[in-house]
């Protein structure tokens, strides 16, 4: 009996997380693959009944046909979608990559080496994790529009990386400080210099957690909204969620379309959030200290 | 040549300390701190003693006044109040998640794994994208629970879901939603050293479900929960693109948290040296807050050790 009340309550408890994590995402895409008509049908539909993939091919420039077989033109917003779309991928590559480099050296030092200062170095890291976006936008605001970095990539590149390799030498830190301590020693004793145990014996160790922590940067930039906006906002610079923003909230756009280019937003983070998932074992987040 | 300049950095990275070896690998990092802490902590300050206003041509130092304008200013209280039952909501919301969710992925079920792999996906997804996506969940006509309680007959007129009443708690909990999932990972890594023999031994010592968790499980899981805390009320005390996307501050100044008072101060009225001002106080705040959770979490391993 207590064995099918405890059965019982943990189904219920599973079918419940099962919802809250599923559900909101399933009603997005809902949303996207039905046409505007059929959205405002009382009652409200809880599935397209004629699934359609419209609102895609109106955001990505692609002229549609409508619901009795109309062609219709691609939305107002497909250039800026697209544009911002090929933005956040070069710039989230290009800044993954860069943070990977800088950070690698930097989490090396940090997880496996001694040296004074590192408890404050560690607290000024965390720190700067504290730092409201909204503060952090008002100096480099007026800074880039001295020296004429608002709404570049360069600009861009610059404020991200400030985010992305204190982040990425914490989760790589704790990775590092994870493997076994005897391996530059035993490196070192073969005869090689610190730069060649850390270099060619210990980084190729580390392909699992330099695939985590490639995605945790790659995904701090494809998300990021405040920099974007307002270092970029309205610029050739511009990500694909300030040009979002300019479709859901400046302007009272069509909603289906505003779901799609969402739905384009979130593709690449749910796989990334997927593959990283696997992978989540091999770091050692909670306690690098 | 190459052979010389090989030898050369041979020799030169061997001869250095341990110590000097660790400071020129994290040199970038220094200098990028020294970018994001530094630079923003002065700038902001400098610019918080003086009135700045483009449109008119000024800049001119005025000392504390823009502070003391902040605490006159009935809207700047209002937004704290606001900030604090947001982070609040949000940290609770997304705690009660966190461990019910990892408690559940402990236990041994039909289709867990599916489920562990599921549950990590409102992490993927930013902030900005999880306003819209519950945004769509709590329109009137079109949204989702208003669909369903009209399915099931408990409502003949659609729920305003973001009123004045409402917007604060319905926003707490997407952010909640998408803050929720990293921190399961986290706690669920700390149930699963806990040796089973101490739950054994509660029962023996007739400890019921909640005594097995209160004396059991909540020691072990403490410092991943305190990290995740601290992350989580961080997050949502700073945020401003859930605000911008889902609310814009409204309705009737209900969801003007402090981040998004700066935000209409700075970019919507050029008041520059205000919201310099208001941005002091809310980092203010923020590392009251975090310190609080520091002496928490290190003052436990003191007693630990």
């Amino acid at each position: 009996m207590r064995g099918l009340v405890r059965k019982v309550i943990i189904y219920a408890l599973a079918a419940l997380v099962l919802v809250w994590t599923v559900v909101p995402i399933y009603w997005l895409l809902n949303m996207t693959f039905m046409h505007r008509v059929e959205m405002v049908t009382v009652p409200t539909h809880l599935y397209p009944h004629m699934p359609t993939l419209f609102n895609f091919q109106r955001v990505l420039g692609i002229s549609a046909s409508g619901l009795s077989g109309e062609i219709v033109p691609p939305s107002g917003h497909a250039a800026m979608i697209k544009r911002g779309l090929a933005n956040s991928l070069i710039l989230s590559c290009v800044v993954t990559a860069l943070t990977l480099v800088i950070a690698m050296p930097v989490a090396y030092a940090l997880g496996r080496l001694n040296f004074k200062h590192k408890n404050k170095i560690l607290f000024a890291i965390l720190g700067s994790r504290s730092y409201p976006p909204i503060t952090v936008v008002i100096p480099f605001f007026m800074l880039y529009q001295n020296v004429g970095l608002i709404g570049t990539h360069q600009g861009l590149v610059i404020i991200y990386l400030s985010a992305t390799v204190p982040l990425a030498a914490w989760v790589m830190m704790g990775f590092f400080s994870s493997l076994p301590r005897s391996i530059e020693q035993e490196a070192r004793l073969d005869g090689c210099t610190r730069w060649q145990a850390f270099a060619r014996v210990l980084l190729p160790m580390s392909w699992p957690g330099l695939a985590a922590t490639a995605i945790i940067s790659f995904l701090s930039v494809w998300n990021e909204f405040n920099f974007a906006f307002f270092l970029a906002g309205g610029s050739k610079a511009t990500t694909l969620p300030p040009e979002i923003a300019g479709m859901f909230v400046l302007t009272q756009g069509s909603a289906t379309e505003a779901a799609a280019a969402t739905t384009l937003a979130i593709v690449p983070p749910l796989l990334l959030a997927y593959v990283f998932q696997g992978r989540i074992k091999s770091l050692n987040i909670v306690n690098p200290l | 040549m190459k052979d010389l300049l090989h030898s050369r950095f041979r020799f030169k990275s061997s001869e250095l300390s341990e110590s000097q070896f660790a400071y020129l690998f994290i040199l970038p990092l220094l200098i990028l701190l020294v970018a994001l802490i530094i630079f923003p902590f002065l700038y902001s300050l400098w610019l918080s003693l003086r009135n700045v206003r483009f449109e008119l041509g000024i800049s001119q130092f005025v000392g504390l006044a823009q502070y003391a304008r902040a605490f006159k200013d009935p809207r700047v209280l209002d937004a704290i109040v606001k900030t604090g039952e947001y982070t609040v909501a949000v940290t609770v919301i997304a705690t009660i998640v966190c461990v019910t969710t990892a408690l559940l992925l402990n236990e041994k079920f039909y289709g867990r794994k599916a489920l562990a792999t599921l549950v990590i996906l409102p992490w993927g997804i930013s902030t900005y994208a999880a306003a819209i996506i519950w945004r769509y969940m709590y329109f009137e006509n079109i949204g989702f629970f208003n669909a369903v309680l009209e399915r099931l007959h408990l409502i003949s007129e659609p729920v305003v879901f973001l009123s004045p009443n409402w917007a604060l708690i319905c926003i707490a909990l997407a952010h909640a939603w998408q803050l929720a999932p990293l921190g399961v990972y986290f706690v669920l890594a700390s149930l699963q050293v806990i040796p089973q023999d101490l739950y054994r031994a509660a029962k023996i010592d007739h400890l019921g479900v909640f005594g097995r968790f209160r004396y059991v499980t909540v020691p072990y899981i403490r410092n991943a929960l305190l990290i995740i805390l601290v992350l989580i009320t961080v997050e949502a005390a700073r945020v401003f693109d859930i605000i911008y996307f889902s609310t814009g501050g409204g309705p009737a100044g209900a969801t003007t948290t402090l981040t998004y008072l700066i935000y209409i101060a700075t970019f919507n009225n050029f008041d520059i040296g205000y919201g310099a001002a208001l941005s002091y106080i809310l980092l203010a705040i923020i590392f009251i807050v975090t310190f609080i959770y520091f002496l928490l979490l290190f003052g436990s391993r003191k007693e630990k050790a």
